[in-house]
């Protein structure tokens, strides 16, 4: 029961909320960004408390331990396994093997050998025990920080976002371990807010909202019952429902060819192997092509050398009739612009209004409905939160006026109401001819963007329909249906 | 091949930095510089050139800092109406000497050490504080992640239409920005992800340093600068 909770004195994140769980249970908690879930987290393993001077008004207890004291906060870690989002911020060794043992030494295991093979082989990287970590893909990352925060042995896991940024093929092995580590008798919490993975699996539900508990449902049954019967729960930007295998985007007429790649060949080095490998691809004015395929196919490698970031050793890329590799340094955001998947990356300065006066018109007309900007013009960009940086991000690649925009896992992260807002806001930009491609795992953009659909596998690209992506995309995630 | 013991590459590292602050004299760092800087740029020339490219750019503010501060004696060479003084140019000497010596024992130290072996062996064997040698530990981890966010920013930065490499001060600062940022974001969830699995209950257990003849040869090495340094 956690009463009231917050980073600072006198600003409470998230407010009366409670819940209970019992070994081999998986609790699902989900809500839109920034709802509080993530300081749930923080605030129930006493992090929040202990580490990072905020305050917890409540009671919360771990298998008899009391997290919110200093005491209690040491016991923690033996009783819990925590995974974070994103693996860059928990992988702290050079290799899986250094990453599983550093567990075991804190906790003062002292065997260690026998369980960290035992670990690594449970998720699959027992070959991969001294490959350094920056080596592993990004599933493999995750199955990392699963092994490292399971090795001991925990009673409860709590895993915060364990499907972002990873691929349908990474989700699908995810969703497998927590399935499996629920069925062993452990209990489980899951955070997220692409719902639809685990309802299936969960046995309470809790929804949060602006730092409020707005739903807690014991029994699966009665979960299933309800997310059948509710759709109210996307208006809280909770991502609950199966993808169809429909689109609703609307084929562009081909007025100018924009973009057009021929037999494109890249490798880094000479002597390695070709990441692209004869690519073909052409795009017209108003298009949205949507690139899907596994981590480490080739989709942002394809975007950077389409941006001239990266020469290609063999083809073409020509934009507007123009073969663009004539030109001696072709980068420029003013034909061509790349949206990084990481927003931090795009700016320069230390004001958002300074990041908005790049070129065309007036600050009212850059900023259209988006009135919150406002402000924060005086902020720095990074104070703002990931949902803004990655509007502020759109919105410097838009002031560039360019002719082609390529976004790379554009949404990774986002709930279902920046998705929308994001699919708004590129409706609105093709509606004014420019053309968009866009490197994804995200299904939800097929649906409602894509014009043009492409599956790249190996280096090799191959245009699809959009049903054909859609089931591409899905079908690794079927075996859950069974 | 028997690779030395972290503990001797940090305490190499530790003392060679310490030299090249407390040495004035140009002889004394031009030693410290010959023997360092070659060894670290060539152990880390494939892996951390970015570390490398990082000292190149910082020299050009070496030397603007130079010209503010230190323009002062017999005029070397006049240049567009700027006069560049014999300080200038013996500040710029001394303090590149200094830096390229502690770049030297950085990389060597950087590219022969592995992250956990570190840790233990600053905590057992050294007995330093164990929130030390994690914060030294996840800093060499962390260094191949900023070497990826450097080139993203130097991307994006160029089709922003802003230069690739910094120059200006104000270049700096905005490269600094976002590689600012997303250090510290994930070096306050490392803290936390370490925390969680039980970081505050690590227990150290101090052992004895054992040397091999790969350490001997790297601590002669340090006793010899040491004493050039001295007698120099």
């Amino acid at each position: 029961m956690v009463r009231r909770a917050g980073y600072r004195l006198g600003k409470t994140v998230i407010e009366d909320i409670k819940f209970s769980l019992s070994e081999g249970e998986l609790l699902l908690i989900v809500g839109s960004s920034g709802s509080g879930k993530t300081t749930l987290l923080l605030a129930m393993t006493g992090v929040l408390n202990n580490l990072l001077n905020g305050f917890v008004d409540g009671y919360v207890d771990l298998f008899g331990i009391n997290p919110l004291t200093p005491e209690g906060f040491t016991k923690v870690p033996k009783v819990v396994g925590v995974v974070l989002q994103d693996p860059e911020k928990q992988i702290s060794m050079p290799t899986p093997a250094d990453e599983v043992v550093f567990t075991l030494e804190n906790l003062g295991f002292k065997e260690v050998e026998s369980l960290v093979l035992n670990a690594l082989k449970r998720v699959g990287l027992e070959g991969k025990a001294a490959t350094p970590t920056e080596y592993l893909s990004g599933g493999e990352k995750k199955r990392l920080c699963i092994a490292a925060s399971i090795v001991h042995d925990p009673k409860l896991v709590i895993f915060d976002e364990p499907t972002a940024n990873l691929d349908p093929w990474g989700v699908s092995e995810v969703i497998k371990y927590i399935n499996d580590l629920r069925s062993e008798g452990r209990a489980v919490i899951v955070i997220e807010h692409k719902a639809r993975y685990f309802t299936k699996f969960s046995d309470k539900f809790l929804l949060i909202s602006n730092g409020r508990q707005v739903m807690y449902l014991e029994g699966r049954d009665s979960l299933k019952n309800y997310l059948s019967m509710v759709k109210s729960l996307e208006d809280y930007g909770v991502d609950v429902y199966e993808p169809k295998l429909v689109r609703t985007s609307e084929n562009v007429l081909c007025r100018e060819v924009v973009l057009e790649v021929r037999d494109l060949w890249f490798r880094y080095l000479p002597g390695k192997n070709y990441v692209l490998r004869g690519v073909n691809l052409s795009l017209c004015s108003g298009d949205v092509g949507v690139i899907v395929g596994p981590n480490g196919a080739g989709k942002t490698t394809l975007l950077k050398v389409i941006a001239g970031f990266y020469r290609p050793e063999k083809g073409s890329i020509r934009l507007l009739g123009r073969d663009v590799m004539k030109v001696k340094k072709f980068i420029n955001g003013r034909e061509v612009f790349y949206v990084p998947q990481e927003p931090d990356y795009m700016f320069i300065h230390s004001r958002v209004l300074d990041e908005l006066k790049v070129g065309i018109g007036s600050l009212d007309e850059v900023l259209g409905g988006e009135v919150w900007i406002k402000d924060l013009l005086d902020e720095s960009p990074y104070r703002l939160s990931h949902g803004q940086r990655r509007w502020l991000a759109y919105t410097i690649a838009k002031l560039y006026n360019p002719k082609v925009i390529l976004f790379d896992e554009p949404t990774a992260g986002l709930d279902l109401t920046l998705l929308k807002r994001y699919v708004g806001w590129v409706k609105e930009v093709t509606s004014q001819g420019k053309t968009v491609l866009i490197a994804t795992h995200d299904v939800r953009l097929l649906h409602e963007l894509a014009t043009r659909t492409f599956i790249i596998e190996d280096g090799h690209l191959r245009e699809v329909g959009v049903v054909e992506a859609i089931k591409y995309l899905e079908d690794p995630l079927r075996w859950s249906d069974d | 091949m028997i690779r030395p013991r972290p503990t001797t590459l940090f305490i190499y590292g530790l003392v060679i930095t310490i030299l090249a602050f407390i040495s004035r004299r140009f002889e004394q760092l031009l030693i410290l510089a010959v023997i360092n800087a070659p060894v670290g740029i060539v152990l880390g020339f494939r892996k951390y050139s970015v570390i490398i490219g990082l000292f190149l750019v910082g020299l050009i503010g070496l030397f603007v800092n130079a010209l503010i501060f230190s323009n002062v004696g017999t005029p070397v060479i006049e240049f567009y109406g700027l006069v560049v003084r014999e300080g200038v140019l013996t500040a710029f000497i001394n303090v590149t000497l200094r830096l390229l010596s502690i770049l030297g024992a950085t990389l060597v130290f950087v590219t022969q050490v592995n992250a956990r072996d570190l840790i233990k062996s600053l905590e057992c064997e050294l007995g330093l504080p164990k929130t030390i040698a994690f914060a030294t530990a996840v800093g060499l981890r962390m260094l191949s992640i900023l070497e990826r966010d450097l080139r993203e920013v130097q991307l994006v930065r160029a089709e922003r239409g802003f230069r690739k490499y910094p120059i200006t001060p104000s270049d700096i600062g905005s490269f600094l920005r976002p590689l600012l940022s997303l250090g510290l974001e994930r070096a306050l969830w490392v803290g936390i992800a370490a925390e969680l699995r039980g970081f505050s209950q690590r227990v150290s257990r101090r052992v004895g340093i054992k040397i091999t003849y790969v350490d001997l040869i790297i601590y002669a090495l340090l006793i010899t600068q040491v004493f050039i340094v001295l007698i120099s």
